[in-house]
């Protein structure tokens, strides 16, 4: 019974350093806009769950704070990434960067991070999506 | 009763209890048989009876017919079952309260079979078993009992079983099956359609190039610090 619960109540992105973004403890729940999939759906991307937060940052601060958590997964995990216009040590205007995490079981996984200006959005995927750049294939 | 007044009765008593046996069981040799049974369950009895004892008689025979019927296998036309749904679960529950019976002490047992099952009153009990009317109604309410407390166990362990199924059934459907949902500045959507919108558009700002905007983000970047 309690693994049950242990089970379901996990959260996938739980261990990331970005992961209380995803639970609202950075940026309100009613300035963010997160989606949450799981399943059939997402067969086409080759991938079993989504999940992202958009929001429109109110100051710098929160800009660097996502920055930064993004900045310590990226060191922890520092395996296959795609990077546009990021830098570690400071925030740019337009920024992504996209990491390739470690496998969980058989799953691939994703952390996905974009800013454009005030606008941050922040995704975590996982599935049997064996690459970014197929990723990037299929989302464009 | 004495071995001589049965032997006198018998004769007259076993033709009187062939034909009870008939109008139960049809002209048969089980009736002939049931009869019989009957007949050795009095002569046990006997040193308990008093004259007359056809009435005695005629209701061991007829609970004895009784048993029989309900021991023989009934058939029905298998185009005439009606659907599965239209079980009651009525049959499951007197299977169980019978396992229960038989699992009880000896004594009880019979003294429940009897007064239950077979419809005798306790002073019939009492004369079969050879005791007395007290005693067998203080062992069919030990029988009682024991029976009502055995079912609420089993019950309850039923109740704990459904519940612990159930509880794994929610958790496997929450950890495995589909989710689909949306909050949109702290509004919950879960219709698909607006949820697979949310998603493409996070994906796109992801996917999204655009060299010319890029350049002219990285030049206001570089004038700005």
């Amino acid at each position: 019974m309690m693994w049950l619960l242990m089970t379901a109540t996990a959260q996938a992105q739980s261990g990331l350093s970005v992961s209380p973004l995803f639970e609202g403890k950075v940026i309100p729940t009613q300035r963010m806009v997160e989606t949450r999939v799981k399943g059939k759906m997402l067969s086409k991307y080759q991938l079993n769950f989504f999940r992202s937060v958009r929001f429109k940052a109110n100051n710098k601060q929160e800009i660097n704070r996502v920055h930064d958590m993004v900045e310590q997964d990226m060191k922890k995990y520092p395996g296959y990434m795609y990077a546009d216009n990021y830098s570690s040590g400071k925030s740019h205007s337009r920024e992504t960067l996209m990491l390739q995490l470690p496998k969980q079981g058989n799953q691939n996984r994703f952390l996905c991070y974009k800013r454009n200006n005030d606008e941050v959005t922040v995704i975590y995927m996982e599935g049997t999506l064996n690459s970014l750049d197929t990723l990037r294939e299929l989302i464009k | 009763m004495t071995t001589e007044e049965f032997q006198q009765q018998a004769e007259k008593l076993r033709q009187q209890l062939v034909s009870i046996a008939h109008k139960y069981l049809g002209n048969t040799d089980e009736a002939e048989d049931i009869a019989q049974d009957a007949m050795v369950k009095l002569w046990l009895m006997r040193e308990q009876l008093t004259l007359p004892i056809a009435g005695m008689a005629s209701i061991v025979t007829r609970n004895l017919c009784i048993d029989a019927l309900r021991k023989k296998h009934q058939t029905v036309d298998i185009a005439q079952l009606p659907d599965e749904a239209d079980f009651s679960d009525d049959g499951e529950q007197i299977e169980q309260m019978l396992k229960v019976i038989d699992s009880l002490p000896s004594t009880q047992r019979t003294i429940l079979r009897m007064r239950h099952l077979q419809g005798m009153e306790m002073r019939e009990i009492a004369l079969v078993l050879g005791s007395t009317e007290v005693a067998v109604r203080k062992t069919l309410s030990r029988a009682r009992k024991v029976v009502r407390n055995r079912l609420i166990a089993l019950l309850a362990a039923a109740c704990v079983v459904v519940a612990i199924s159930m509880t794994a059934v929610h958790f496997v459907k929450l950890e495995t099956n589909e989710e689909c949902v949306a909050y949109v500045y702290g509004k919950k959507y879960t219709d698909q359609q607006t949820v697979m919108a949310e998603m493409k558009r996070s994906m796109g700002e992801i996917a999204e190039d655009n060299p010319q905007d890029e350049i002219e983000q990285q030049l206001n970047d570089l004038f700005r610090n």
